[in-house]
């Protein structure tokens, strides 16, 4: 059975931005969520971190501090070869309830 | 790794902490400048970053409980509050421990014997690159034989295998009388020599404990005969003392030089797993065995082989089987070897062999089992414990605890009581290893065949013994911490805040389950303590058993004959003797009663002419005539046969009572004909009966022989450098005169007397008490094992049904009305198991004497009829009265209930 709930649909989420962009903080996590989905999904900012420390102990993501110049240091996660894997089972996971969902829909 | 992360995390917790409060505050700080750079004004876009935020403390909070492990944590709690809850029910503790510490302490001291038997290594130089050759037959013959090689077919085999570096020849263990020098011959001693070839300590062993191995010279024929030490010997008999090398032994009367003492490490190569008490080279067998010299013998399988494997294992078992082939052509042997294998060399020969698997198979079973009733015992008594613990678990649920991590917690409480048990068992074996080996050291010294050689198993834990008691420890843990564990955390919470949560269906399932591990725990402990008592009944008989023949004033006398001992100069001493005044009897033998008997093919001849063959073989002697009036044997029907027979090797024999009873039943043995296959060579000799002897007990002061002939001595043939001499008046001095009159005659003789008794008689009766100790072992696991589970059970009834027994003692039930009803209930399932038990001991104690069809096992019950009705019943009824006090504890305190207290209750 497809296994999904609030928590999995942000890893999910996460998984595949840090797919996307290469190396990102917290807060850019959260911006890219939200411009990729065209504004419909808005993460509550904060849960975000547990998650992130999480995904990040799990082995999926690693982080490293990282200061540019002229702004604050910021804690920037990527993607692991493990956390590779993870997203796609996650897919493959998110496909198979949508494809669920979609078939309990049209059910006459 | 997420463990060390947490850890790491743990250690540098302020430094953890100051980042995430950093990050988040980044956070925060990234979304309040966008917004003002979207136009917001600062207070606004602070605003707005703690309202998409949340709460930043809590989720700090959160942060820092995925970061701190709290996993660990919990983990950690829940092991304090396991050990808390010990504390607090000292009374199941102490049982539930001590449960599993009997159950475990037993499962690894087999274990570690069974380490010591076929795992270890032996304790020589390069022990991995060691194999020891063995053939498989075509025939199916297993044992011995397939170890065994003559002497000329080993140095065929050393002079051609390429494949094996080293190959190495070592004889069976060789009984043998010694005299250290300066000791008169009085105080000869009962010795193991083995004989080697010169390869043998220069491949296996480290450098001598004292003095040196021998010399490629002291391996010729011709030089003079040396012999190295083993360290318990040395220890046993010099103290240790190095002084000794140099020193001269007298074995058979050769004198030996001490040249060495192996190292303490080195307790021989095994297979039997003894430890001889000397070591000669090859060259000097036939002064260990007069009589019977092998060293030229093609046919004679005397010596096994060892081997250094220096290419690989299937291609030098090729090579080896191809060179058994040839040597078998050129020897027409009868039987042929259809396969050899170079197994690494372990203590034990035959750990490959089917029927060893199958021993330990079924030791293993048996043990396990009572390990898996003391889980049975301990899942009882968490079952009980649960009935009060209900509330707990349901408020726990409540709160809203998942089952998944009730269940961590529960079985965390049964991991904890399985690992003290684990700890305690291993004392427990620690212990029980030693007395193992104390035990099985003082039986194989006790054992004629063996001639009290020191047995060279290491039972000391190694590695894998811990490794395996670990192992056992946590599987006991999940195995009885898990239906509680699963029973409880499955209530729901309403249900389990009800007074009665589970229903009555699932309840009389799981009361049945309960009685039948009852049941079958009961007839275990009932088979175990039924054993343990026929041992018991073997050992009082054993000490006022009559061997048959006299003990007192016999002796025997060990003559040093010379390398080249004649039949005419035995005859001449012979008749010396028997002229002395002290000396009633002097007789001659192969095989002195008490240190075995040979065992021969045997074929009786029926009434219709068809021969039948006696299973097992034959046991016999080779006497001359005078040995049954010598050790007071009479002969009950017929006649003694001559010695004009004996000269002119007439076929006429002698038979027990008990040969005659088996193969001649209600009919004159006198006149009938059985043949014996003598050399083991399909040389069928014929011997008529002239006489029948008394029954005695030659091959094994355990039981009467059950088929043995007397055979007269052929010839002009030595009859072995041992004569029996009966004296007169007090023994000792006699015995004194005996050898100052040989002394006198012959200065080379050396004799030295041993009599009966002390000698090898004295050792046999050593084996049933050893016997003994292992069944009072069994008998003290038996009746504990026994008494917790039937305790444990009765203890969940009363406190399952308290409240029935309020209400029926408010309804007027008189307290001795509720004791019997425990009672009956309790004793039920006993009943079952005691009927179950019988039929196992039944089984059992078959199984025991299905073995005396041969000749010449040892009866350790020393003719206890295998079902004894004392021990049967008595024990049961023993056992029953255990099970009736275990159950009245629990069924005492049934009976105190207050019924007001009862209904109150829940």
């Amino acid at each position: 059975m497809a296994r999904n709930d609030l928590q999995g649909t942000l890893d999910l989420l996460v998984l595949k931005t840090l797919a996307q962009v290469p190396a990102l903080h917290g807060y850019g996590i959260v911006l890219h969520i939200q411009r990729a989905s065209r504004d419909i999904l808005q993460v509550e900012e904060g849960s975000l971190y547990p998650a992130l420390h999480r995904m990040e102990l799990s082995g999926w993501l690693s982080s490293e501090w990282v200061a540019s110049e002229g702004e604050r240091r910021a804690r920037f996660y990527k993607l692991t070869a493990a956390g590779r894997k993870q997203l796609d089972a996650a897919e493959k996971s998110w496909e198979q309830l949508m494809t669920g969902v979609q078939a309990m829909r049209s059910f006459a | 790794m997420k463990i060390l992360r947490r850890i790491w995390a743990f250690v540098n917790r302020s430094r953890v902490e100051s980042e995430i409060e950093e990050e988040l505050r980044g956070h925060l700080e990234m979304r309040a400048s966008d917004n003002v750079d979207d136009g917001m004004s600062p207070e606004q876009a602070v605003r707005d970053a703690r309202l998409r935020f949340g709460n930043p403390a809590a989720m700090k909070e959160c942060v820092q409980a995925v970061d701190f492990a709290l996993g660990l944590e919990s983990f950690l709690a829940d092991l304090r509050y396991a050990l808390r809850g010990c504390l607090r029910n000292p009374g199941i503790t102490v049982v539930a421990v001590l449960t599993l510490a009997l159950g475990i302490g037993v499962n690894t001291t087999f274990f570690a014997a069974f380490d010591g038997i076929a795992l270890k290594p032996l304790p020589v130089k390069d022990a991995q690159t060691l194999v020891r050759f063995e053939q498989w037959m075509q025939s199916g013959t297993t044992g011995d034989p397939q170890f065994l090689v003559s002497w000329p077919e080993y140095l065929f085999f050393r002079a051609h295998a390429q494949a094996v570096t080293d190959l190495m020849a070592a004889s069976r263990l060789i009984s043998v009388v010694g005299i250290p020098e300066g000791a008169t011959a009085e105080n000869g001693i009962s010795l193991q020599g083995q004989v080697v070839s010169d390869n043998y300590f220069p491949s296996l062993a480290g450098s001598a404990a004292a003095g040196r191995y021998f010399l490629p010279e002291e391996s010729q024929p011709a030089s003079a005969p040396a012999m190295v030490l083993s360290y318990p010997f040395w220890r046993r008999q010099f103290q240790a003392d190095s002084a000794v090398i140099g020193k001269t032994l007298k074995v058979n009367g050769q004198v030996f030089t001490i040249i060495g003492v192996a190292p303490r490490e080195f307790i021989g190569s095994g297979a039997p797993p003894l430890v001889p008490d000397f070591w000669a080279p090859a060259a000097m067998q036939s002064y260990l065995e007069p009589g019977h010299a092998w060293l030229q013998q093609t046919k004679d399988a005397q010596v096994q082989l060892l081997a250094r494997l220096n290419s690989n294992r299937s291609q030098a078992e090729a090579e080896m089987l191809l060179l058994v082939e040839q040597w078998g052509q050129s020897q027409q042997r009868t039987d042929k070897t259809i396969a050899v294998t170079l197994n690494r060399a372990t203590f034990f020969g035959e750990t490959n062999a089917l029927w060893f698997r199958g021993v330990v198979a079924m030791l293993m079973g048996v043990i396990g089992l009572i390990l898996l009733i003391a889980c049975a015992n301990l899942t009882n008594m968490l079952m009980a414990r649960g009935t009060m613990r209900r509330h707990e678990i349901a408020v726990r649920r409540a709160l809203g605890a998942t089952r998944k991590r009730l269940l961590r917690q529960l079985l965390t409480e049964s991991l904890v009581l399985g690992l003290l048990g684990g700890a305690c068992g291993l004392l427990v074996s620690f212990w029980a290893s030693h007395l193992l080996q104390v035990v099985l050291q003082q039986l194989v010294q006790s054992l004629a065949v063996l001639g009290g050689a020191a047995f060279s198993i290491d039972l000391t834990p190694d590695l894998r013994v811990f490794a395996y008691t670990l192992f056992l420890s946590l599987l006991t843990g999940v195995l009885f911490g898990m239906v509680p564990a699963l029973q409880f955390s499955k209530s729901d919470g309403t249900s389990a805040l009800k007074v009665e949560g589970a229903t009555a269906g699932q309840q009389i399932s799981r009361s049945r389950l309960r009685n039948l591990l009852v049941a079958g725990q009961f007839a275990v402990s009932l088979c175990l303590l039924i054993c343990a008592g026929l041992l018991l009944q073997g050992l009082r008989r054993s000490l006022s058993v009559d061997p048959g023949f006299d003990i007192t004033n016999v002796f025997f006398v060990g003559l040093n004959t010379g390398p080249q001992p004649s039949a005419e100069k035995q005859r001449q001493i012979m008749d010396q003797l028997r002229a002395m005044p002290e000396v009633a009897g002097v007789a001659a033998s192969i095989k002195p009663p008490g240190t075995g008997t040979f065992g021969r093919q045997a074929l009786i001849e029926g009434n219709n002419g068809a021969e039948v063959a006696v299973q097992g073989g034959a046991l016999g002697d080779i006497v001359s005539p005078d040995y049954f009036q010598t050790m007071e044997v009479p002969i009950v029907r017929g006649r003694n046969f001559t010695r004009e027979e004996a000269e002119r090797a007439a076929g006429v024999a002698v038979v027990s009572a008990a040969t005659a009873r088996r193969f001649w039943p209600g009919e004159d043995p006198l006149g009938k004909r059985f043949k014996l296959d003598l050399l083991s060579n399909n040389n069928w000799q014929q011997f008529e009966v002239v006489g029948v002897a008394r029954d005695a007990r030659n091959a094994n002061l355990t039981r009467l022989d059950p088929v043995f002939f007397y055979l007269p001595e052929p010839p002009n043939q030595f009859l072995g450098s041992t004569l029996l001499i009966r004296v007169k008046g007090d023994p000792g001095r006699s015995a004194r005169a005996v050898v100052d009159a040989l002394n006198l005659s012959d200065p080379r003789l050396q004799p030295d007397l041993v009599s009966l008794e002390d000698g090898h008689m004295r050792l046999q009766r050593l084996l049933s008490q050893m016997l003994a100790v292992f069944a009072l072992l069994l008998a003290g696991l038996a009746v504990p094992l026994a008494g917790v589970g039937i305790y444990g059970v009765v203890a969940y009834l009363v406190s399952q049904r308290t409240r029935e027994i309020g209400i029926r003692m408010a309804l007027g039930a008189t307290r001795g009305g509720v004791l019997r009803l425990i009672l009956r209930q309790s004793m039920r399932p006993v009943a079952i198991g005691a009927c179950i038990g019988f039929v196992l001991s039944v089984a059992a104690s078959s199984a025991l004497h299905a073995f005396l069809v041969l000749p010449g096992v040892p009866d350790v019950l020393f003719g206890l009829s295998f079902l004894d009705p004392e021990v049967f019943v008595g024990l049961s009824l023993f056992l029953a009265g255990v099970a009736l006090a275990a159950s009245y504890i629990p069924a005492r305190r049934a009976m105190r209930v207050d019924p007001m207290a009862a209904l109150r209750y829940e």
